[in-house]
């Protein structure tokens, strides 16, 4: 660095220092983080979105269930504090969040830059993956294979938008209007193979063992993540080290293996 | 199953927000560097447009190279116009102080002294730094720089390595700019000079005729983008951009591109 700058560099740093001081001995003085409160109420708001199995549902007594639920459920306990499920819509996650009706939205809330524009990621710690399944006859190893085959699709779903994007030419797109249709178009035979989330696709061999059908290849992957207010830093590295040490333990990839039949694949960190 | 909530773009969510007071207002603080970038829709970023691959002048005469690529993925990704601010490679950090810029974005590697004045984001790109010069000067390792001139370019990180490896009797000469450098390894006045490999690659595919080859490599670096140290949010967002951009290989394409080799994994801070 030219000398010139870096001392230059070295007085407005002195000086924001200085300023940076006196804002956070005010702001010690007056206002409590978000943590801070979670801790001295002894509970924690955490959004929970019940309409989108295997993440949020309601069990049959009415109980708020699924992998998030269990994972918001684990945090609290792990704060030490008492958790408060707020039940929101799938679109009122981050409006919930951002209106301080919720600390924290934990709702399989994958990671966007749109979203990131107006609340915090924290590290993902759970995937959801967009996979072609097909019965084990088919030879369809990868995204080229499709070529010259039937390929069934849901519409308003994430893999009529991820599919046709990377298949090659000559694939023979069949689209249905909700996944139940997909799936008895694959089971009997109108399609060569169809795609659909890992979980789907794991819940239909598995009461379907005579199809035989297999997974041939992942077409996306997707992270969600828990998500918090931008200013509350402190909660976010709070959670951030909640996912460190149940990624560590195993915590994590047992709840999610419990709710989706599904290996936790290794989570990246933003 | 019904995943329409976990996949709903962002546009309705969006849409709801600005129904709601701003994040910045419900908390009852000021507006964030974020906040305002998305209220003007327009991104300051500083870079270096005289340093090939990252950041060059094009033959249109528009800035072109792999981190002003970068610069332009981000403001479209950020769904804003994009205010290229070009710099000097010494005023990349000031002009981001000054706030003449919003983010830094100009393959600044990672080192702890700018670490105490800006705060860098995750790293988007690496860089090799090497010591090149012609066939005739005998060099395959740091101390056969003993009694020889080297160049190297103030402000960056051969600046910061190559002293560190240099033997003593090593006359190390500095200059204010990459082009000065060059301009001194070939005409003689400077037996060998240090930068970066593509730097290196660049000048020696321009000067086939000069017989220039590297000669060793002094280190591996990650750079990324920088932003003030109070602008977390941006920083937040910039780090989300970079994770959704590594998962996509979009970050990978453009360095390929503009380089001609593959990126190496990037770790994050």
């Amino acid at each position: 660095m030219n000398r010139r700058d870096l001392v230059a560099g070295k007085t407005i740093a002195g000086a924001a220092a200085l300023t940076a001081l006196a804002a956070t001995a005010q702001a010690q003085a007056t206002a409590k983080t978000t943590l801070d409160r979670i801790l001295a109420d002894k509970k924690i708001r955490i959004t929970a979105e019940v309409t989108s199995p295997p993440f949020g549902t309601l069990d049959r007594n009415g109980q708020l269930d699924g992998s998030e639920i269990a994972t918001s459920r684990q945090l609290a306990k792990d704060l030490g504090v008492e958790l408060e499920l707020v039940q929101v819509t799938a679109p009122q996650r981050i409006p919930a969040l951002l209106a301080g009706r919720a600390d924290l939205a934990i709702s399989s809330l994958s990671i966007t830059l749109d979203r990131a524009k107006t609340v915090a990621f924290c590290n993902p710690h759970g995937a959801l993956s967009t996979v072609i399944t097909a019965p084990k006859g088919k030879p369809i190893a990868a995204p080229a294979d499709m070529a010259g085959k039937r390929i069934g699709l849901t519409r308003g779903t994430l893999e009529e938008a991820a599919v046709p994007k990377g298949a090659p030419a000559g694939v023979n797109f069949v689209f249905f209007d909700d996944i139940a249709a997909t799936i008895q178009a694959l089971l009997s035979g109108q399609v060569d193979g169809a795609g659909m989330s890992a979980f789907a696709a794991s819940s239909v061999a598995e009461r379907n063992p005579g199809a035989g059908l297999e997974k041939k290849f992942t077409v996306a992957r997707a992270y969600y993540a828990p998500a918090v207010r931008q200013a509350d830093h402190e909660l976010r590295q709070w959670i951030n080290t909640l996912v460190f040490l149940n990624k560590q333990n195993g915590v994590l990839a047992d709840i999610y293996e419990k709710y989706t039949g599904e290996k936790l694949p290794d989570l990246p960190v933003i | 199953m019904n995943r329409r909530g976990l996949f709903a773009t962002g546009t309705g969510l969006a849409g709801a927000a600005l129904l709601l007071p701003s994040p910045a207002a419900a908390q009852g603080t000021a507006a964030t560097t974020l906040d305002r970038i998305l209220k003007e829709k327009v991104v300051r970023i500083a870079c270096d447009t005289s340093s090939p691959p990252f950041g060059t002048i094009g033959s249109g005469g528009k800035p072109d190279g792999v981190e002003v690529a970068c610069c332009k993925q981000l403001a479209k990704d950020l769904g804003v116009e994009l205010d290229l601010v070009q710099v000097v490679a010494t005023q990349r950090i000031p002009a981001l102080l000054a706030g003449r810029a919003d983010v830094t974005l100009s393959s600044i590697s990672v080192t702890f002294d700018r670490a105490k004045t800006v705060a860098f984001c995750n790293p988007n790109g690496a860089l090799s730094i090497v010591v090149f010069g012609p066939q005739k000067t005998a060099m395959t390792k740091a101390a056969d720089m003993a009694d020889k001139r080297i160049g190297i370019t103030r402000a960056t990180l051969e600046e910061a390595e190559l002293p560190k490896i240099a033997p003593p009797g090593a006359r190390i000469v500095w200059f204010d700019d990459i082009s000065a450098t060059i301009q001194a390894l070939l005409s003689g006045q400077v037996d060998a000079a240090s930068m970066s490999e593509f730097a290196a690659r660049s000048v020696m595919e321009r000067n086939p005729r000069a017989g220039i080859e590297v000669k060793f490599l002094v280190r591996r670096a990650f750079y990324g983008p920088i932003v003030r140290q109070a602008d977390h949010e941006l920083r937040q967002w910039v780090n989300t951009w970079i994770f959704l951009n590594k998962q996509n290989g979009v970050i990978a394409e453009i360095y390929t591109k503009y380089t001609g080799i593959d990126l190496p994994e990037l770790p994050i801070i």
